[in-house]
């Protein structure tokens, strides 16, 4: 069983949020305007209720990443209306705003974007240290537990640049993780991972998504984009697919239906990036 | 009908292309002249709006989140202040030496043989205080530090970094450049503080050197009786002006888009033209200022 959310990872929740949908998209559109007038995903209508697990497929540059970032309030959607945790994002103010994307968490593909001139411990603290206005000694045990989680507590002190790039995307999960988000956007997390990271992802992802984490408070809804179905395969998982400009709602994973780009993301050969 | 020119023909002959010279030398090169001059005028326009519209954003931020995550920001602005400061101290201090002994010193000696010892306070305070001191300073600054902000903010925004920070909940504009800003201004003040110092003192080592009649007091109560309260107070003034606006310029030309590799070379000419520029019209407006006063 998961525990609560804590108070401090969630902001006073202002009248009119609901716990219906924490994220939804009604007509939106994703990526620039092509000069053509059509963006690059169009028609997004996708509602994600708490303690879902979606996974996004598609072909590589079908623009996973780019609606993935948009869901999560990182880019703004080029039409349409996102909601997220149940408010306007257009009509809430940049304090507002923030305090909401506090609930969201994102691991960015290839590595997670660390900050190379911060070591794998600071990286991992620094948004603890960052809303908290503490020291990293005083985020110390949090820290610790999500670096212990990560296996990454022996190299707490070597920097990004040092690491191998699996071990690198470890440490930005992490570091995604420190501010307890109730929502984890992952983008494509096993892109360019051999057979034992993927293993461990895999691993660390079931037990997330199951509440079994050896973490406090980790997210119960996770958003995976992923361009290889095989090692997906698995009950309650929800899907989507990003085909020819349209985002299609196919259910539940198990019971999807057999069409074309389905069977060819099932049978895609790994690490296509 | 205006007749149209092509200096350049559209088709080839034997694979080489062909120049229609007297298109060319019919062609209204006055008109393109001003053409070219035009563009580059609206180019530098559009470039100095954006770059008010982010000094304005970095300030707002400044003031909205003075008292926010200053345990994360405050080490980010003594980094800054060792590195653009403390680190530059040799450089500026053997520039300042040079200057006092080079010009300073010949102007004492100058001055004295013409018998004019008692305008050495207000030339010094002229020329030292209000003038080189700050803009010698600011460039030091902007050599040394503005050029390597422009790379450095430049990769994290090509490696994706300032999109982490935002899903991380930070603020890039407060983490990555108000650091920068607050500490180069800080920076910069108190260099021109230790350059204008050892200024004043080589320049009259020279002086004393040559043998030169003037007294250590009377060069020293000279340049005390030259200065008034206003000097101090737009002194510090202009310094951390110029160390703010090296930092902006510095941070717009890094952050402004992400930069491939074959552009650092000129976003980095970009932000030392642009910065030297910004700095140089400052200095008229405070020039302004010292007249009127």
């Amino acid at each position: 069983m998961k525990p609560p959310a804590p108070a401090t990872a969630t902001p006073a929740d202002p009248a009119g949020e609901t716990d219906a949908a924490l994220i939804e998209l009604r007509d939106v559109a994703v990526g620039a305007r092509a000069p053509a007038g059509r963006f690059l995903i169009e028609a997004v209508d996708w509602s994600v209720a708490r303690d879902e697990f979606w996974l996004v497929a598609g072909l590589p540059g079908c623009g996973k990443s780019l609606l993935l970032q948009t869901a999560a309030g990182l880019l703004p959607p080029g039409r349409g209306s996102l909601r997220l945790c149940g408010r306007e994002v257009a009509a809430l103010s940049e304090t507002e705003f923030a305090g909401v994307r506090r609930r969201i968490g994102f691991v960015f593909p290839d590595g997670g974007r660390l900050f190379n001139d911060l070591t794998v411990a600071q990286n991992v603290g620094l948004p603890l240290c960052y809303q908290r206005d503490c020291s990293l000694d005083a985020v110390a045990e949090p820290v610790g537990e999500l670096l212990e989680w990560a296996g990454l507590a022996a190299f707490a002190n070597a920097e990004p640049s040092r690491l191998g790039r699996s071990f690198r995307q470890r440490a930005a999960a992490a570091r995604a993780l420190a501010l307890e988000p109730e929502v984890l956007f992952l983008d494509n997390p096993l892109s360019g991972l051999d057979a034992g990271q993927s293993r461990w992802w895999l691993n660390a992802i079931e037990q997330l998504a199951g509440g079994r984490a050896a973490i406090r408070h980790g997210p119960s809804t996770l958003i995976v984009a992923v361009d290889d179905l095989r090692p997906w395969r698995g009950p309650g998982r929800q899907l989507a697919l990003i085909q020819e400009n349209r985002w299609r709602r196919l259910g539940d994973l198990a019971t999807a239906g057999d069409e074309p780009l389905l069977r060819e993301l099932l049978a895609k050969p790994a690490a296509s990036g | 009908m205006v007749p149209t020119f092509s200096p350049v023909d559209k088709g080839r002959a034997n694979g080489r292309r062909l120049v229609n010279l007297p298109a060319v030398l019919e062609s209204a090169l006055p008109r393109s002249y001003t053409d070219a001059a035009g563009r580059w005028l609206l180019d530098a326009a559009a470039t100095a709006r954006q770059i008010l519209a982010f000094a304005l954003i970095t300030l707002g931020v400044m003031a909205t989140r003075f008292r926010r995550a200053r345990a994360t920001v405050r080490p980010l602005i003594a980094a800054q202040i060792a590195r653009s400061g403390i680190r530059l101290l040799p450089m500026v201090g053997f520039l300042a030496v040079a200057l006092g002994f080079v010009v300073i010193g010949q102007m004492v000696a100058l001055l004295s043989h013409v018998g004019a010892q008692n305008l050495v306070g207000m030339v010094m305070v002229t020329t030292v205080v209000r003038e080189l001191g700050p803009l010698v300073t600011a460039l030091v600054v902007l050599l040394r530090v503005g050029a390597a902000t422009v790379i450095e903010l430049g990769t994290a925004r090509a490696l994706g970094e300032v999109e982490a920070l935002e899903a991380l909940g930070i603020d890039p504009i407060h983490y990555l450049v108000v650091p920068r800003v607050v500490g180069l201004a800080i920076a910069t003040a108190t260099l021109t503080v230790y350059f204008i110092l050892a200024t004043v003192f080589s320049g009259y080592l020279f002086a004393f050197v040559q043998d030169v009649p003037l007294t250590p007091g009377e060069y020293f109560s000279q340049i005390a009786l030259a200065l008034r309260w206003e000097d101090f107070v737009l002194l510090a003034l202009k310094s951390l002006s110029f160390g703010g606006i090296v930092a902006i310029v510095s941070s717009f030309q890094g952050l402004a888009r992400p930069l491939q590799l074959t552009e650092v070379s000129r976003a980095t000419t970009n932000a030392v033209v642009a910065s030297t520029l910004a700095c140089v019209a400052l200095d008229a407006l405070f020039i302004v200022v010292y007249l009127l006063m």
